[in-house]
């Protein structure tokens, strides 16, 4: 016996998977990354207002002016099948991802299901569509004596269908079910042609003539008795949950209730699995709309929920945010420990993990996002670069020729001190702050530069180089907010 | 005195000589719009802001291009400073430097460079190569560029920059070359001038500051960015360095300048020392119109009397009145000391390559007013029958060339004229002129949206609520952004707004004029540069048409008119089947032709069928041929918008007395009433109560038909106004006056055009009553044209008794065609995914053999599957089938080598019947409508809402209305073949819905039409339910709810929109 789970509507289901309660409002899915994004699926209350697959959304505005549009995220699909997949091996290990929204379990072997009785089958298939609900998932299930079948079983709209009568069950069922190519759907659809049981009907050679070898593959679909073997998988080894709360949270208690419980579920797969956390991504989305991401190095790789609860609690007690928290992610990179062998002139580090360690100790210090390999970006902002994790495995040999200095020496000062300087004629002629102080002998410039005015960050500088009369050479910059000292030129 | 004319100033300007007091500096770099994404300014914004800073010259150099040049010319004039002329030419080794002009032969040879470089390359991709320099390079004077220069650019990536300066010597000569020196305030610039100063010291070359300028003020940097993201097919987020650095390439005063390069000051004076060497000016073009060849001893004027009086004879047969005589001589007597004789010859002999070509051809516009145009059957108007004055076309007092506008049948006849007329001139003699594409509301925010990287729904969204046109009416920006996703809060809306409003009317790309013609004596490409058309075989110039008049450059416009095409097939239809009909003989007053009209049966008919027009025929009660020349010209935005539509007709209907303004008015106006309708009366009204003169008149007159500019018109009303003042005139009268004269500024319509379009429109409402079949068949055969889709056309020929029969492919032709009985034949040219080479074939294996069987047309025709198909789904192959699904049944089967000619191997017979047995049900009436609609967007069988009408409850056909009392509340539905929001009607929007029975018109007032936008504009079935109005003899719904009515699937014929 084979018992397909199907996921109607995967997209959609995958989108509001942490936003439950979309499903009574008019909801339409359109995938953002088509030339011309047309509504993918929709929820019943959008259904009701007439908004339909295939149309733009701006015909489904037209339709429905309080329609709430969401856009596709493959991420979060590929999150979904995840859950669905550690969700079915824990009802049996032989399991296939057979396409989004679909996994194909073989039940040989399960005990419980042995002989296959109608009750105990129902019984075991709502156990499945309980323990999909609880993790946001509305299941259907079909159970058959092949793999194709127990599909067409799942998805003919009953939450559980268990196929006994298998030949007048897929006559009934509409052709869409064999899923033929467009170019077919189309000749079946002119020919009048809806329901599997008509397509049945008619003489399989003269259709064979017509439609060649998908003629044959159709058949192989509808057939009652071909089996497959499956193409059985593990679930992924990606450990993360997510919670989408109500209302803001503004207390610490909530999060540490919920971390609570995510350490405990998630830790207790990574049990089954093997594994130990080494790491632990915490990401809360704020209610400004920015987010608070910090990732916590696991000093031992670990799977005790208490010791990743500790490492969460410490680290969140010290944690401000500037707005209350309205989600939250944890995820958790997971390890086998291995062993590595140094050659005599081992150049790279000695030990990456601990590195990481010191790092995410000075993150903690300086903040995450102050740690890094700096990269620059190709931009005109004088500071334009952003930090990539560092890359253990490139790191340049010393060796490397740099290219000979063919200018003086810029040593940037950071942070940049203030400065007061007066101005003659619109050019700068003395100046006073921390590092230089007097007039100003030789002056060069202004250059100027500005950007990101499209936006809120939008920057524009003033630079001069500028001699002291102790023969300091510094860059001074003129900002809408005042002067600094930007560098020294050697 | 600072050097500066007044505007409009006749006076010769030499603002260089003004100078000496001030800071000199005139700009010589200068990049417009017209370098299409490299400037962010119009040139005659960059020519504007030149004189309010105080520069005595400017020269735009834009990109392979004198695209802007008489834009600036003009303005620069304007406003009182020397326009000079140039061009950035961007080389095949990637360098681009400008280059400026300093006498009519640079020029010439300008024009012939950028002329032959865009000949030879495809659209957009032309580069002058290095080695042909020299042979243009007289009278032309080189800068050595910027970044992209050639100098720099090579003392930058550390060539020869050395040589590179040589190549430009060796090209122009010595003394011909500067080194072009920029500071922008960029990091890095100082060393690279320091290079080039070595530069030009090492070979004695001046030094000539520049600014690089891309846009007249500093905010013009953000459109030029926006520009860059298009132009490397990016966004701003991922530009990076292809944005500006900053603002600094706008336009800068002397003193600005002179300080920048205050160590460098003979870089600065120097520019107004080439600016005096730069004599040339466009007023210099040398443009001649082409002479037309005669025969030793003759002379133009003679042959032009002689076809003249001979065309005369013809036209009133024989013998020719002596009013007519008398007309004709003191025309021609003008023409030829105005020396036009050889432009009237040329146009007579084109008209006359029409006419040997049995190609349908008709003047219109004021050439109408011409009694020698109308000998010559250049118009079909007898000016003398319609009291029109031949002054209006052609008078002493008129500076520029008489304008005649050709109509042509649309489509291959038309463009075997324009090929002609290369034929005859040359491709480097004659060109159409260019149409500045500009960006619009929607083309400008689409744009702006993908360089500001929002989501594309969010466009669609802005780009479907703008499909009214003229919403700054009706929906502010912002608010169609906040409808469109993009709320106020957002942190792009800000620049998204800004950015909307500047880019409006920038030129986005140079396209083809519809029909515009420039002809030249000698080669035009040394008049104006020109280059390919994106259509094969067009050459196009640089200037658009209002460019081309401006600079004295003459015009023929060969336009393609559907319904010209619609008259010659109609005329070839009847004559094929025996009822011939001569266009010019028909009968002058025909009842049932104006009958027609007055019940607004007027569907294909040219002109009158729009709804307003549909709407005022039954007010109008057009009665005579006068009565259709008033009514195409009222229904017009001008008249409309100036209030003038419905006073006469209230006139008219004698509800309202026949008044004047002023007594002076009345032999103006008698003709209308009392009311203006036409442009040449309010010329004469100028004349008349303002005492213009007829230069005077010619101005204001293009001043209305200017439309690109405000300015302009602004100017000339107030002329207007102060010259009324001056004359007495009372307040109110000027006040009406002037109000009328800025509503025709927008749309104004000659009463010469107006004619000349109601013979179009009585001749195509004559055909559509005496040769019905013939007619429909003609307007099937040339759509898509007017306002109606071919469902709606095939639905009104069947409401006049026509016969509509369904593509057969054992009977139909390529085009619809009349059958024996009178009854129409879809062509094959409608079914869509059926191409003209396969329908081709296919005609031709039928021609030589009638096919046996459906397996016989597949093997000898060819077709594609797809073809099969669409041909099967919509009954096409029944004559070898007994029903559609049977049809396609046996298109699927593939055929055998026995099918395939061959027979059996061992001689048997083949059994035609086999696969022809179909297991498969008929098609249901509602399944043979989607398959028609899906394959040929029209039915010749029940209307799609007589399917659907048992499921309509209380919802009333169109033919039932004319029972609807007057303020009933009533539902109506149907298709919507037509919305309609003229930017006249105050946001009114107008549907035309289609049912089985005929049309239905809702009105939509724009309170209800803002909160139901997106379902009007989107939805192609709607039920509407509101108030019956009975007025004049129309019938409208006033919309107080909508519905849409679903559509099951259904692609529906294409709406007519928002025209």
């Amino acid at each position: 016996m084979y018992a397909v789970i199907h996921l109607p509507q995967f997209a959609l289901q995958a989108a509001l998977r942490l936003s439950p309660e979309l499903w009574g409002q008019p909801v339409a899915l359109v995938d953002p990354a088509r030339t011309t994004p047309v509504v993918l699926e929709t929820t019943p209350p959008a259904r009701d207002a007439g908004v339909e697959r295939g149309q733009t959304a701006t015909q489904a505005l037209a339709r429905c002016t309080d329609i709430l549009i969401r856009h596709r995220a493959p991420a979060r699909e590929s999150a979904t099948t995840d859950v669905l997949l550690q969700c079915a091996y824990g009802f049996s290990p032989h399991l296939e991802s057979t396409a989004p929204g679909l996994c194909t379990l073989d039940l040989r072997g399960l005990s419980r299901l042995q002989p296959p009785q109608t009750d105990a089958l129902q019984t075991w298939a709502q156990e499945l569509r309980s323990s999909l609900i609880t993790q946001g998932l509305h299941a259907h299930i079909g159970i058959a004596t092949t793999p194709n079948m127990a599909r067409h079983g799942a998805q003919s709209g009953e939450a559980v269908r268990i196929v006994t009568d298998a030949a007048g069950f897929i006559a009934s069922l509409p052709l869409a079910a064999l899923e033929p190519s467009s170019d077919t759907a189309r000749i079946l659809t002119g020919w009048g042609l809806h329901t599997v049981g008509q397509l049945l009907a008619l003489d399989p050679s003269a259709l064979t003539d017509r439609l060649g070898l998908e003629a044959l593959g159709l058949l192989a679909a509808a057939s009652t008795r071909n089996t497959r073997p499956l193409n059985t998988v593990r679930p992924p080894e990606v450990w993360t949950e997510s919670w989408d709360f109500e209302e803001p949270v503004e207390t610490l208690e909530p999060l540490l209730f919920l971390l609570r419980r995510f350490t405990d579920t998630l830790c207790a797969r990574l049990a089954l699995a093997g594994r130990a956390a080494e790491r632990v991504d915490l990401s809360l989305r704020l209610e400004s709309g920015n987010r608070l991401e910090r990732q916590l190095n696991v000093p031992e790789p670990t799977r005790d929920a208490a010791v990743l609860q500790r490492l969460l609690a410490t680290h969140l007690d010290t944690v401000r945010s500037e707005s209350a928290v309205v989600g939250l992610q944890l995820t958790l990179e997971t390890t086998v420990p291995v062993q590595r062998q140094f050659g005599l002139f081992e150049t790279t580090l000695k030990d990456p993990r601990q590195f990481q360690e010191t790092l995410g100790r000075i993150a903690a210090i300086l903040g995450s996002d102050r740690v890094g390999t700096p990269v620059r970006l190709q931009q005109h902002g004088i500071d334009a670069f952003r930090l990539m994790p560092p890359d253990f495995e490139g790191v340049p040999a010393l060796s490397q020729s740099r290219p000979a200095l063919q200018a003086p020496g810029l040593r940037r000062l950071r942070p940049a001190p203030t400065a007061t300087v007066e101005s003659i004629n619109g050019r700068p002629a003395s100046i006073h702050c921390a590092i230089a102080h007097g007039r100003l002998v030789v002056t060069l410039g202004p250059w100027r530069a500005s950007g990101r005015w499209w936006e809120n960050g939008a920057w524009q500088r003033e630079e001069w180089d500028a001699t002291t009369l102790r023969g300091q050479v510094l860059r001074l910059v003129h900002q809408p907010d005042g002067w600094t000292v930007d560098a020294l030129l050697d | 005195m600072d050097g500066r004319s007044t505007p409009c100033s006749t006076e010769p300007i030499d603002p260089l000589a003004a100078t000496a007091s001030s800071p000199a500096y005139v700009e010589l770099h200068t990049r417009s719009a017209f370098s299409f994404l490299r400037g962010a300014s119009l040139p005659e914004e960059l020519a504007r802001t030149a004189a309010s800073l105080g520069l005595p010259a400017l020269a735009v150099c834009d990109r392979m291009g004198l695209y802007g040049a008489p834009r600036v010319f003009d303005t620069a004039r304007e406003h009182g400073i020397r326009p000079i002329i140039g061009a950035e030419l961007a080389m095949d080794d990637g360098s681009v430097f400008p280059v400026l002009v300093r006498s009519r032969e640079g020029y010439r040879n300008l024009c012939r460079l950028l002329s032959q470089a865009h000949l030879r390359a495809a659209k957009n991709e032309a580069t002058v190569r290095w080695e042909e320099l020299p042979e243009f390079a007289a009278g032309l004077v080189a800068l050595s560029g910027d970044r992209e220069g050639p100098a720099l650019r090579a003392i930058r990536t550390g060539r020869d920059a050395d040589a590179a300066l040589r190549r430009l010597l060796q090209a122009f000569g010595e003394g011909h070359v500067y080194v072009e020196i920029q500071r922008q305030r960029l990091r890095g610039e100082t060393r690279w001038n320091q290079a080039l100063q070595d530069l030009a010291a090492a070979h004695r070359i001046p030094l000539l500051a520049t600014g690089g300028v891309s846009q007249a003020t500093p905010e013009g940097r953000e459109v030029l960015d926006v520009f860059a993201c298009l132009r490397h097919h990016t966004h701003l987020d991922a530009a990076g360095t292809h944005l500006s650095i900053n603002d600094e390439a706008h336009l800068k005063p002397a003193s600005a300048m002179a300080r920048l390069f205050s160590d460098l000051p003979k870089a600065v004076t120097e520019t107004v020392r080439l600016a005096e060497r730069l004599e040339f000016t466009l007023e210099d073009l040398g443009y001649e119109f082409p002479r037309y060849p005669v025969g030793p001893g003759e002379t133009m004027e003679g042959v032009l009397r002689d076809w003249t009086f001979r065309g005369a004879r013809t036209r009133y047969g024989g013998e020719i009145p002596e009013k007519v005589r008398r007309l004709l001589e003191k025309e021609l007597t003008l023409i030829g000391r105005l020396g036009f004789s050889g432009y009237f010859l040329i146009v007579a002999d084109i008209v006359r390559f029409c006419r040997d070509e049995g190609i349908l051809a008709q003047g219109r516009g004021s050439a109408a007013n011409s009694a020698v145009c109308f000998c010559l059957g250049i118009t079909a108007v007898d000016p003398l029958k319609f009291n029109v004055l031949f002054e209006r076309f052609l008078s002493e007092s008129r500076k520029g060339w008489p304008d005649i506008d050709i109509d042509l049948p649309s489509g291959e006849r038309r463009e075997r004229v324009i090929q002609e007329v290369y034929r005859r001139y040359g491709r480097h003699s004659a060109a159409m002129t260019g149409t500045v594409i500009t960006y619009r509301g929607r083309s400008a925010a689409r744009e702006i949206g993908k360089a500001l990287n929002l989501p594309t729904d969010v466009l669609d969204r802005f780009s479907s609520l703008q499909a009214g046109g003229d919403f700054p009416h009706t929906l502010e920006l912002e608010e169609q952004m906040r409808q469109a996703g993009l709320p106020a809060e957002h942190p792009r809306a800000t620049a998204f707004a800004r950015l909307c409003r500047r880019m409006r009317r920038l030129p986005r790309h140079l396209g083809q004029h519809s029909g515009g013609m420039i002809l030249c004596q000698g080669e035009l490409t040394g008049i104006v540069p020109l280059e390919n058309a994106s259509m094969a075989g067009r050459v196009v110039a640089q200037w658009d048409k209002d460019d081309c008049e401006g600079l004295g450059i003459i015009k023929v416009d060969l336009l393609g008119l559907g319904m010209m095409a619609v008259l010659q097939d109609t005329i070839t239809l009847t004559t094929q089947r025996g009822r011939p009909v001569d266009l010019s003989q028909l009968p002058k007053d025909d009842p049932d032709t104006y009958a027609l009209m007055q019940r607004a049966d007027t569907i294909g008919v040219f002109q009158i069928e729009s709804r307003a027009q549909m709407a005022t025929l039954p007010r109008m009660k057009p009665a005579c041929f006068y009565d259709l020349v008033i009514e195409v010209a009222i229904i017009r935005p001008g008249p409309i918008q100036g209030d003038l539509a419905h006073p006469y007709l209230r006139r008219r209907n004698g509800l309202e007395s026949v008044t004047y303004l002023d007594p002076r008015l009345e032999p103006i106006l008698q003709r209308t009433l009392g009311v203006p309708l036409f442009q040449e009366q309010m010329l004469e009204i100028a004349m008349v109560m303002a005492d213009f003169s007829g230069d005077e008149a010619e101005n204001l007159r293009k001043a209305l038909s200017f439309h690109r500019s405000d300015e302009k018109m602004a100017l000339a009303t107030a002329k207007l106004r102060e010259s009324m003042a001056r004359k007495g005139v009372a307040p109110n009268v000027i006040e009406s006056i002037a109000k009328a004269v800025g509503s025709f500024a927008l749309y104004g319509f000659p009463e010469s055009h107006a004619i000349s379009f109601a013979l179009l429109a009585y001749a195509s409402a004559y055909l559509k009553v005496h040769r019905t079949p013939e007619f429909f068949a003609a307007l099937l055969n040339n759509q898509p044209m007017g306002f109606y889709a071919p469902a709606t056309v095939v639905q009104d020929a069947k409401n006049h008794g026509v016969a509509v029969r369904p593509v057969c492919a054992a009977r139909s032709d390529w085009e619809t065609r009349v059958e024996s009985d009178g009854s129409l034949r879809l062509g094959l040219s409608l079914v869509q995914g059926l191409t003209a080479s396969h329908a081709a074939r296919l005609l031709q294996e039928r021609t030589r053999k009638p096919f046996a069987s459906l397996d016989d047309l597949k093997s000898r025709s060819s077709l594609g599957p797809e073809a099969l198909r669409a041909l099967a789904s919509i009954g096409a192959l029944n004559a070898w089938a007994t029903d559609r699904r049977s049809a396609l049944w046996q298109t699927e089967r593939p055929l055998r080598q026995e099918d395939l000619g061959g027979g059996l191997p061992d001689g048997g017979v083949v059994d035609r019947l086999e696969g022809s047995a179909s297991p498969l049900k008929p098609m249901s009436p509602e399944e043979r409508l989607v398959a028609d609609y899906a394959t040929l967007r029209l039915t010749t069988g029940p209307h799609p809402m007589a399917l659907r009408r048992g499921t309509l409850k209380n919802v009333w056909q169109s033919a039932q209305l004319q029972e609807a009392p007057d303020g009933a509340r009533i539902r109506v539905a149907g298709q919507v073949i037509c919305r309609q929001r003229p930017g006249t009607a105050k946001g009114v929007c107008f549907l035309s819905l289609e049912d089985e029975t005929g049309i239905t018109n809702a009105i939509v007032s724009p309170e209800l039409f803002e909160t139901e936008r997106l379902r009007i504009s989107t939805e192609p079935f709607l039920l509407v339910e509101g108030i019956v109005q009975r007025r004049h003899g129309t019938i409208h719904v006033r919309a107080l709810h909508l519905e849409r009515l679903p559509d099951h699937h259904l692609q529906t014929s294409a709406s007519h929109d928002f025209a």
